[in-house]
């Protein structure tokens, strides 16, 4: 039980009250009764009187009904609720926590999310919170929704209502659930600027109160500052499990390149073991489901690591695939997650790549060359490349390899190159000072395209150039020295380029040199499009790149509600946070062309924390374990109590008029 | 707006007639019963009964030594023949009774069911008739009553009747009364007992509330040659509020002064006022026995026949 105006009731009561004893004393309508003599009466008053002051008082049954009346209608006053919490003033901030995780149907049996749970009870709360009642002034509370990135759906507002829609409004994600930058955005909201103060900026610490199922990502790595408080509502159940899909990759066999292999990885972050089907589908037609329970180890944890999901890697047979496919892996069965159960994949068709090769000296390279399933590869020398460029006839080649060519331009046309040696002409690459000698590799980045099943470790380079980079280079390998290959992305212009030549080094005798020359080829000439590129994370950002002159962009996510798109000078059209997994469908027009053309990009939820749906009863914030508080589906909000204060006395008066009217009669 | 919203208070009807003061049964008992005096007086003329002055009667009372100037005919010459002393013979000397009924007639009087005031009415009439009927003199007094305009009637007084011819007399000035007045106890009692014409038994009927006191009042006739009956009339209403209706919130006003009480009529209030009641009567009892006056409480519930043959009868005042 709470009050919302205790104080207003309060004080009524404290006038009223006395005010009816007063008047109950000065002005009771008595029976007017003639009898022998006042003398005994008055004697005996003034005798009872002496003995109890408040004797009429105690029996009188009116009056105490009637007080009892008032002291419901002041009760009524104070606006009294039922129970839920204490009532707070100062500024209140709700951090609802909106990620993956949160959608899981757990929340009570009637299957809500734990979401929609959280909304209701962060809706009770503002009520509880508020005493905005009838006559209160309310806390200020501010909304925080955040998944991936935070959305303040309300500064801090004194409005109850402004409270209750900014929580109203908040939608479901499949996002990674991250407080770091909402807690930031909090504060930048209690921190008070006053220009007149020597001491800088002061700062209102605010109580914050965390919906969530407890599985935030970087909770342990936030610190709560001096004078802040953390509440933490624990939403779902701590026993559901869920199964989920870790990572899905697919590959064209180098020697098959009609079929497609796809690989999936499936984690298990409970503790107990599991077994799941796994449907594959193609294009929405199922294709393969294996052919028994793929069974998933327990989560186990270890001492300093944490918990580690225990995980089981499949490979479906390869399927026959040229043309394009959206490969969709499936896990059979119901779990806590949904999101997880299913990852999707797009995929190219088979291509043949055309290939030019600038530089007629590089035998080792031309053999490489043509030892791979090219659709064609011609050889150039620099005078015949120069002239190409000159009569625009580059848009045969879907690659130019330039070996250490020395080119009389003065910048590369739009086109897709792969380098080898000095820097071509291009303004973000700028050559100085001397070559450096005996360079090794100092750091690379193996997540790049390029540097699939490229290891090196063996690389010893003895010239290499040093450049100056400028915008639009990425660095993929680098040393001691200054960076060795990078990934230039100059809009129409797409290079790697390698700073030394292979002959100046040992690279040509190391398998990686291979390897590293066909995933650069694959790479440009498939605009960036490696199969495992095809597909994105929600909360990231998607970009596609469109052919020139393309128009009218738009994306259509999921849910089907079509967005335009800008598309930017380098021909990209970007879109995002991605909110939901599942196919995005990018669409735009040529000139010329009466449909519009379209390419997929699947967003999928591999995040590992929001795989652990089991919900936490206690969280870390920095050295502080905050218990939950465990939120349940009551059902109902906050109840007041003041009408049913109000029936009650209003049904009393009815008995007190009864009452009357019989002592009146009788008397 | 009448001035008692719940009705007038309980009174019983007036009488119209002296049968209906006392009906002819009850006469008829009445007549065996006399009015018994614990003194023995002298009155005016013989009457029939013994008084403690000696004198001429045939009744042989004592001899006392004879002194000069006695009358020589009460001289025992047998006495003097055997003791040659002169002895006086005294002999008690019969003297007729004298009867005052005082009666209250105050508007305290006026009230109950039935009304103090018919019942004292009828209880001075029984109390005339047994007086006229055995030749007593017969005189009745009342005050607080008011004339016919309303106004004070002051001390009302009938006096010196005898014998049973003067019964409807009697009845018709006891008819005549009516109460309604204030509280003139203690003057009447004063300007009773200056205008005191010879001994007798006296009786006064009244509820004795008076807010002045009653101890003044008896007091101017206490210890004058009455043999004094304080016969206090209580109504049922009186003695047992609550049995009769007395209950929750109330302003009681009083009959004679319009005085005003608020109350709250709950257990304690009652509690309260039967002590005082208890406490008031309990002083008028030990004043009438400190100044030898006979004190009756009388609940006018009570059945006047009852009242006469037995219950005054055993308290010594007829027999």
């Amino acid at each position: 039980m709470s009050w919302l105006t205790p104080l207003f009731g309060g004080i009524v009561l404290a006038v009223v009250v006395p005010s009816l004893v007063a008047l109950y004393f000065l002005r009771l309508r008595r029976t007017e009764r003639a009898i022998p003599s006042t003398m005994l009466w008055k004697r005996s008053v003034e005798d009872v009187r002496a003995n109890a002051p408040f004797q009429r008082l105690r029996m009188n049954l009116l009056l105490l009904l009637q007080i009892l009346l008032l002291v419901l209608l002041g009760i009524a006053l104070m606006q009294p609720r039922l129970d839920s919490g204490d009532l707070r003033d100062g500024r209140t901030v709700l951090l609802i926590d909106r990620s993956a995780s949160m959608n899981v149907p757990d929340a009570d049996e009637s299957g809500r999310t734990r979401l929609e749970l959280a909304k209701e009870a962060a809706i009770e709360r503002i009520e509880a919170l508020h005493s905005g009642g009838l006559f209160g002034s309310g806390a200020e509370i501010m909304v925080i929704g955040f998944s991936d990135d935070p959305a303040i759906r309300t500064p801090f507002t004194d409005s109850q209502q402004a409270a209750i829609d900014a929580v109203e409004g908040i939608e479901p994600t499949d996002g990674r659930s991250l407080i770091g930058p909402a807690l930031e955005l909090a504060r930048a909201y209690t921190t008070v600027v006053d220009p007149d103060a020597q001491s800088g900026p002061g700062e209102t610490p605010a109580a914050l109160e965390l919906w969530s199922d407890g599985r935030v990502a970087d909770l342990p790595d936030q610190v709560l500052k001096v004078g802040e408080t953390l509440e933490y509502h624990q939403i779902g159940n701590p026993d559901t499990a869920n199964v989920g899909i870790a990572s899905l990759a697919a590959e064209r066999p180098y020697d098959q390149p009609g079929r497609i292999q796809v690989f999936v990885a499936v984690e298990n972050p409970d503790p107990a073991a599991t077994a799941v089907d796994l449907q594959l589908a193609v294009d929405g037609v199922v294709r393969s489901i294996t052919p028994k329970p793929v069974e998933v180890p327990a989560a186990r944890e270890e001492p300093g690591i944490g918990l580690i999901p225990g995980r089981r890697q499949i490979s479906f047979t390869p399927i026959e695939q040229s043309s394009g496919a959206v490969i969709e892996v499936s896990i059979l069965g119901e779990d806590g997650l949904a999101s997880d159960n299913v990852a999707a994949l797009v995929v190219p068709p088979s291509k043949r790549l055309r290939v030019a090769l600038v530089g007629d000296r590089r035998p080792v390279l031309r053999s490489l060359l043509e030892g791979m399933p090219l659709e064609s590869l011609q050889i150039f020398t620099p005078s015949m490349f120069q002239q190409m460029v000159q009569d625009r006839e580059l848009e045969d080649w879907d690659v130019v390899i330039l070996a250490d060519a020395d080119l009389d331009v003065d910048t590369l046309p739009p086109g897709r190159y792969l380098s080898f040696g000095s820097a071509p002409p291009m303004e973000s690459l700028d050559p100085f000072g001397e070559p450096a000698t005996g360079v090794l590799v100092r750091r690379t980045r193996d997540g790049h395209p390029v540097m699939r099943m490229v290891n090196l470790d063996d690389l010893y380079v003895g010239s290499l150039e040093k450049l100056v980079l400028g915008t639009g280079v990425s660095v993929i390998v680098e040393s001691g020295d200054g960076p060795m290959v990078m990934e230039v992305d100059r809009g129409p212009v797409r290079m790697i380029h390698v700073a030394f030549d292979p002959l100046d080094s040992n690279w040509p005798y190391l398998r990686s040199f291979v390897n590293f020359t066909a995933n650069a080829i694959e790479y440009l000439g498939t605009s960036g499009d490696a199969l495992t590129m095809r597909s994105g994370q929600p909360g990231g950002p998607l970009t596609v790149r469109l052919p020139g002159g393309a128009t009218d962009a738009r994306v259509t996510p999921p849910d089907g509600e079509s967005t335009p798109l800008t598309i930017d000078s380098s021909g990209d059209v970007s879109w995002g946070p991605a909110r939901h997994t599942g196919l995005h469908e990018f669409s735009w027009v040529m000139p010329g062309d009466s449909e519009r053309r379209t390419r997929l990009i699947a967003v999928n939820q591999f995040d590992r924390d929001e795989r652990l749906v089991a919900s936490a009863e206690s969280v870390a914030i920095g050295t502080e374990r905050l218990q939950g508080r465990v939120v349940r589906a009551s059902g109902t909000r906050w109840q007041d109590l003041w009408p049913w204060m109000l029936a009650a006395a209003l049904a009393l008066s009815v008995v007190e008029w009864v009452l009357w009217q019989r002592q009146v009669g009788a008397g | 707006m009448t001035r008692f919203p719940d009705g007038p208070p309980p009174r019983s009807e007036r009488p119209t007639s002296v049968d209906q003061l006392i009906d002819s049964r009850l006469m008829a008992r009445l007549d065996h019963l006399d009015v018994v005096s614990r003194k023995i007086f002298s009155g005016r003329v013989q009457g029939e009964r013994r008084s403690k002055r000696r004198g001429q009667s045939v009744e042989f009372a004592d001899f006392r030594p004879y002194v000069a100037g006695d009358d020589l005919r009460f001289v025992d010459w047998n006495i003097y023949g055997r003791l040659d002393r002169l002895f006086l013979k005294i002999f008690l000397e019969e003297e007729d009774l004298s009867l005052h009924v005082v009666l209250d007639a105050s508007a305290s009087m006026n009230w109950g069911d039935p009304s103090k005031f018919e019942f004292a009415r009828r209880l001075a009439m029984a109390l005339g008739y047994i007086g006229l009927t055995n030749q007593n003199r017969v005189s009745m007094s009342a005050f607080g009553g008011i004339d016919r305009d309303g106004n004070p009637a002051g001390l009302q007084r009938l006096s010196n009747l005898r014998g049973r011819r003067r019964t409807h007399e009697v009845g018709k000035w006891l008819i005549d009364l009516e109460p309604g007045g204030g509280d003139e106890f203690e003057n009447a009692m004063k300007t009773i007992a200056l205008s005191r014409q010879g001994r007798g038994v006296m009786v006064v009927i009244s509820d004795f509330l008076h807010k002045g006191g009653f101890e003044t009042g008896l007091r101017y006739i206490a210890g004058r040659g009455y043999d004094v009956f304080a016969m206090q009339l209580l109504s049922p209403q009186e003695i047992d509020p609550l049995a009769h209706g007395m209950s929750g919130d109330l302003r009681l006003v009083d009959l004679e002064d319009d005085d005003q009480a608020e109350v709250t009529v709950n257990a304690a209030v009652l509690r309260g006022y039967k002590d005082r009641l208890d406490t008031w009567c309990g002083r008028l009892r030990d004043f009438c026995i400190r100044r030898s006056i006979m004190h009756m409480i009388v609940d006018t519930g009570m059945d006047l026949d009852t009242l006469m043959l037995d219950y005054l009868r055993r308290r010594g005042l007829l027999r």
